[in-house]
């Protein structure tokens, strides 16, 4: 039995999941000296214990003051004649009003603490001390897709043009008693999942979070990109392969500040596929994900390198009862590229394996992926059984036409258009993508998918080009490129298929 | 009717004779009390609008005071900086002690301040000798012109002005009571954000057992993930609006991928004693039906839900009477069938249902104080169901094991009653909770045999805090909640047990109406569980549930018993 896999017997998930509980709360007790989390806020520009107790005391040196002080002046007859020691408690009482209000270099006063806006969490709404955060968020992506090269080969298919809302949604984020962190996500577009993310997580340290629910497993490098952050229109052949999102529980965290981040847990082990929303498991086994990743550069080290990190991502598991995979699409999720016929289904262990690497300099930007995964698959009409490899790969890059900063995450432009302001154009970035997928034959010999019609290999080449116009604006115009390669000489299918995408992302 | 039924109603008025409402305090002024109705998000609490009004009003009092001679000088045009306070993933938490401790020294001063502001206004008044004034110097006239600037600057902050409304005027935060919400200066318009989150793990170690026994597999799942907006608009008109995502209840074959409407209500509140309510909502019926799913002292109801609608459409006339000893729901309903689930519940005749329920708690004021939290009622349903079957697939407490259906070719055939005695006791870490139901109800087969079916099921649940913390029907508030720095603050902890047991027509099976050899005709289910309430939003939750089934002839073949282990982490904002 490969290790990592959690085996049916009751007794041996239980304690695995009980285990998985306990080492958290064990490591945690342990680390409780150890790593203070109050030390880490130094680079979130918030205000520190530190700094409130420092105007406390200043505070209260000033009511000191005043009440040694002799009594008040007496009433004077014109506003002119006001004695200085009137004035001062006049002073006093103000900057106490205007702490309160304003806040001061140290602490936030009311404005800050109400409801408002900031580029980080949106519109959000909070308690009075911060503990309770709530963060109403949303996007939007609108896209027009046309097949000017439409499909050739063999069988070519026609693809209508289209409008599509591609995915509408609305978040609900924040935080309860400071270190319970939850988020309710629901996707409204027609042809999504309603719910997205659903989880909760207690963050109380930084090197050991615990998070239950629906989320994305800690696995594959480009599906932790949120949608609305990446470079091209749709995530890479790689996501045919890789887990997206799942029902359970995962422990993660950091060390040395950003130097090492790792993620482990366990999971329903829900079909993997571009398209799939989390199932109820089908059999009692559990699939386990875990993943390191090394920034070794994150605080010392040549700058050009501070945001290069590579790592690697493992996944075992067993899958019966149901199929492992779900269709695999093109990058523009316009045509399905291999597809289990419906009388195969999981029949053992699935394995990944997914090196990646990523690296942001300057107005330069590139990531890598590499996918192997292995599955035991069985056609339940002839009762053959294989276990078959699938592999992809991906590699993109990414550079800034303007004096920008690339990001993994959203471009956040220096000089935010405004039609008003001349040379305040926004972000404008060119990006190219590689990528790959091969299919094992061997589903084909067996009759496990369909030979004329599933490509066994599939090539796909994107060029792009993005124009992030402030922090809420991004539109996309995308070209995107297949070619598919048959198993044997019965393919028939398509050889190109072609495609030019426009897109419109709002975020509020 | 058949004898049965009026038994039932006859043992309901005697039940209701027994504990009359005592008549003193008739329609005085809204009580605090602990209500049996309510819904999945409690009301929004005026007397906190209240509070928070009357905070800002002070704020703006003691600002005139600073500031009389606010129109000479100009605004300046000073910034207000925002310090950054980027809600960032990775902001360590703060030590809600370190917290704590420093808002007290606040508070601690700000009263130093008031008294010694007293202090001075008192030695002004009395004249006494004060020490003679200084010169004025030459700087002071700048000093006041400073000064005034600064009060007018806060003032347009906190107060605004005719087009640029003030800190004062809208109003957002977090309050304990009413969760995240959004506010006008005077609390008349409100908005509340909530949400539930419930994931869980179940698991079936002893797994199912009879002749020809299901397989249920270990699973991770989110049984509930929801957000709901909940507000106020002209102070007197509420409204909830609780979308479904989906996900809530995958069990459903009727509503899996079909995004719904769970709530979706407007009520008018302006009378306590009669609130009018149109829209989607509970059905007022059941006792443990109307408790939130949040605050329930298990994960999921008992086997009685299987009787009683969830959800349905229609308008509804509820309040409280004496001071909260006694309130009733009177309802108008389309007629959604008893189920498991929340359905759109849209009618398939004409015929419509009638609720009301009826629920008192005599001792809330005057009496013996350990039966101050006790309360009893009953609730009835009358209505007339065709065209569609009356019930839902009859699910286990797990969700899990469908134990009985009707055939497909089944509708409801006229009239169909529910009879809901109910109680509940809640006294210091204790609490106690009972419910019955008997449904009559005519079913067809379609060109085949009509029968007047009788279902009843029944559940006894009893509680028990481990920590020194209060039982009740609402949402427990540990005393010492869970923090991680404060030894013994440990939340609170509680065992839970519980008996439930349906029972369905033999009839049914005799008639055909459902299938003997597969279906169930009485379950009993025992549930044993923990809670561990972290704090007054998250509980983690362990219940061991074991179900028997009893089939109605010797050819029942399917499960005969079910065990079912259950986890769940709740949050609720």
């Amino acid at each position: 039995m490969p290790l990592g896999v959690i085996q049916c017997s009751g007794l041996i998930r239980m304690l695995v999941f009980a285990g998985l509980v306990c080492a958290a709360g064990v490591s945690a007790a342990f680390a409780a000296d150890v790593d203070d989390p109050l030390q880490s806020s130094e680079d979130s520009g918030s205000p520190t214990v530190e700094d409130l107790d420092r105007q406390l005391e200043d505070l209260k040196r000033r009511l000191d003051a005043i009440q040694s002080a002799p009594g008040p002046a007496p009433k004077m007859q014109s506003p002119e004649a006001i004695a200085p020691p009137k004035l001062r408690e006049l002073k006093r009482r103000m900057n106490v009003l205007e702490s309160l209000a304003l806040g001061t270099s140290h602490t936030r006063g009311l404005v800050e603490r109400g409801p408002g806006w900031s580029s980080k969490s949106g519109f959000f709404l909070q308690s009075n001390d911060g503990n309770f955060f709530l963060s109403l968020r949303g996007y939007v992506q609108a896209d027009y897709t046309a097949h000017p090269g439409k499909q050739t080969g063999l069988e070519p298919g026609s693809f209508p043009d289209t409008f599509n809302a591609r995915r509408m949604r609305i978040f609900n984020s924040g935080r309860i008693f400071r270190q319970i962190r939850f988020e309710i996500a629901g996707d409204f577009a027609p042809h999504n999942n309603n719910l997205y993310n659903a989880f909760v997580e207690w963050d109380y340290f930084n090197w050991a979070r615990l998070r239950v629910g629906e989320f994305k497993p800690g696995v594959n490098i480009e599906m932790t990109q949120s949608a609305v952050d990446l470079h091209f229109i749709e995530r890479s052949l790689v996501q045919n392969l890789a887990p997206r999102r799942d029902y359970g529980v995962q422990l993660s965290g950091r060390f040395f500040r950003h130097m090492f981040r790792y993620e482990l847990g366990a999971f329903n082990g829900s079909p993997v596929g571009p398209n799939n929303n989390p199932q109820l498991s089908f059999s009692g086994d559990k699939t386990l994900a875990a993943r390191l990743m090394l920034t070794p550069f994150a605080t010392s080290g040549p700058a050009a390198f501070r945001e290069l990190d590579f790592g690697f991502a493992f996944t075992n598991g067993i899958i019966r009862n149901q199929t492992g995979q779900q269709g695999m699409l093109t990058q523009a999720q316009d045509r399905i590229v291999f597809q289990y016929k419906a009388n195969v289904t999981g029949d053992g262990v699935q394995s990944l394996f997914l090196p990646f690497m990523r690296w942001y300099w300057g107005r330069f930007g590139m990531m890598s992926v590499f996918a192997r995964r292995i599955e035991r698959e069985k056609n339940l009409s002839t009762g053959a059984s294989a276990a078959l490899h699938f592999e992809a790969w991906e590699a993109q890059a990414s550079f800034l036409l303007t004096d920008d900063q690339a990001s993994f995450s959203w471009v956040d432009p220096k000089k935010p258009f405004k039609f008003s302001k001349p040379g305040y154009w926004g972000a404008i970035e060119l990006a190219a993508r590689y990528s790959e997928l091969r299919v094992d034959s061997t589903a084909f010999a067996l009759d496990m998918a369909d030979i004329t019609n599933n490509p066994a290999k599939t090539k796909a080449l994107s060029v792009g080009l993005n124009w992030y116009l402030d922090h809420n604006v991004k539109m996309q115009m995308h070209w995107e490129h297949n070619d598919f390669d048959g198993a044997g000489p019965r393919y028939t299918a398509a050889g190109t298929l072609d495609s030019l995408i426009y897109r419109v992302t709002l975020v509020f | 009717l058949r004898k049965p039924a009026l038994h039932t109603v006859v043992v309901c008025v005697l039940f209701a004779a027994v504990f009359p409402p005592f008549l003193d305090g008739c329609f005085s002024a809204t009580p605090e009390t602990t209500l049996g109705y309510r819904d999945e998000v409690p009301p929004i609490d005026q007397r906190e609008i209240d509070a928070l009004r009357k905070r800002i009003e002070e704020v703006q009092k003691r600002l005139h005071k600073g500031g009389e001679s606010q129109d000479a000088v100009p605004t300046p045009d000073r910034r207000v900086e925002r310090p950054g306070m980027d809600y960032q993933d990775d902001v360590a938490p703060l030590d809600p002690d370190e917290l704590e401790g420093l808002q007290r020294s606040v508070e601690e001063l700000q009263q130093r301040l008031t008294v010694f502001e007293q202090k001075r206004k008192a030695l002004g008044e009395h004249a006494a000798p004060a020490p003679p004034a200084a010169a004025p110097s030459p700087g002071t006239e700048q000093h006041i012109t400073a000064l005034e600037q600064r009060i007018t600057e806060l003032e347009r902050i906190l107060v605004g002005k005719k087009d640029e409304p003030g800190l004062a005027d809208l109003i957002g935060g977090w309050t304990k009571r009413n969760g995240f919400f959004l506010q006008s200066a005077a609390g008349d318009f409100f908005l509340r954000f909530t949400g539930i989150l419930q994931a869980d793990f179940r698991s079936f170690p002893g797994g199912q057992d009879g002749n020809n026994p299901g397989i249920q597999p270990s699973t991770f799942l989110l049984q509930r993930a929801r957000f709901s907006v909940h507000g106020r608009l002209y102070r007197y008109f509420r409204f909830l609006i609780t979308p479904d995502l989906g996900n809530g209840f995958t069990n459903s074959p009727l509503i899996n991928g079909r995004p719904q409407l769970f709530d979706g209500f407007v009520e008018w509140d302006r009378v306590s004693e009669a609130h009018l309510r149109v829209g989607k909502f509970k059905n007022p019926i059941g006792l443990e039906m109307l408790q939130g799913i949040q605050n329930l002292s298990f994960m999921e109801r008992s086997l009685v839900r299987n009787l009683i609608p969830n959800r349905d459409l229609g308008a509804m006339l509820s309040g409280q009477v004496l001071r909260g000893r006694l309130e009733y729901q009177l309802g108008v309903f389309n007629g959604a069938p008893s189920a498991n689930f929340a359905e759109e519940g849209k009618a398939f005749s004409t015929g419509k249902s009638l609720t009301f329920r009826w629920f008192s708690q005599p001792f809330l004021y005057q009496g013996p104080g350990w039966l101050q939290g006790f309360g009893v009622g009953f609730g009835m349903s009358y209505g007339s169901i065709r065209n569609f079957t009356g019930q839902d697939p009859m699910q286990t407490e797990s969700f899990s094991y469908t134990f009985f259906q009707y055939t497909n070719n089944v509708t409801g055939n006229g009239d169909q009653l529910r009879f809901l005695p109910q109680m509940y006791w809640y006294w210091k870490r204790a609490g106690l909770m009972g419910q019955y139901v008997r449904t009559t109800q005519d079913e067809r087969i379609i060109n085949g045999a009509a029968a007047r079916l009788t279902h009843d099921a029944w559940s006894a649940q009893a509680s028990f805090f481990l920590t020194d913390d209060t039982a009740t029907y609402g949402r427990v508030d540990p005393r010492r909640p869970f923090a991680f720095s404060k030894p013994g603050h440990w939340g609170a902890w509680e065992l839970a047990v519980r008996y439930a047991q349906i029972t369905l027509d033999p009839e049914t099976f005799s008639l055909g109406m459902s299938d003997a050899g597969v279906f169930a005709q009485r379950a009993e289910s025992t549930t044993v569980g923990l809670n561990w309430y972290l704090n007054y939003k998250v509980k983690i939750v362990g219940n061991f549930v074991h179900t028997d089934f009893t089939g109605a002839t010797s050819a029942y073949h399917a499960a005969s018993k079910e065990d079912a282990l259950m986890f769940r982490v709740q949050l609720v904002y």
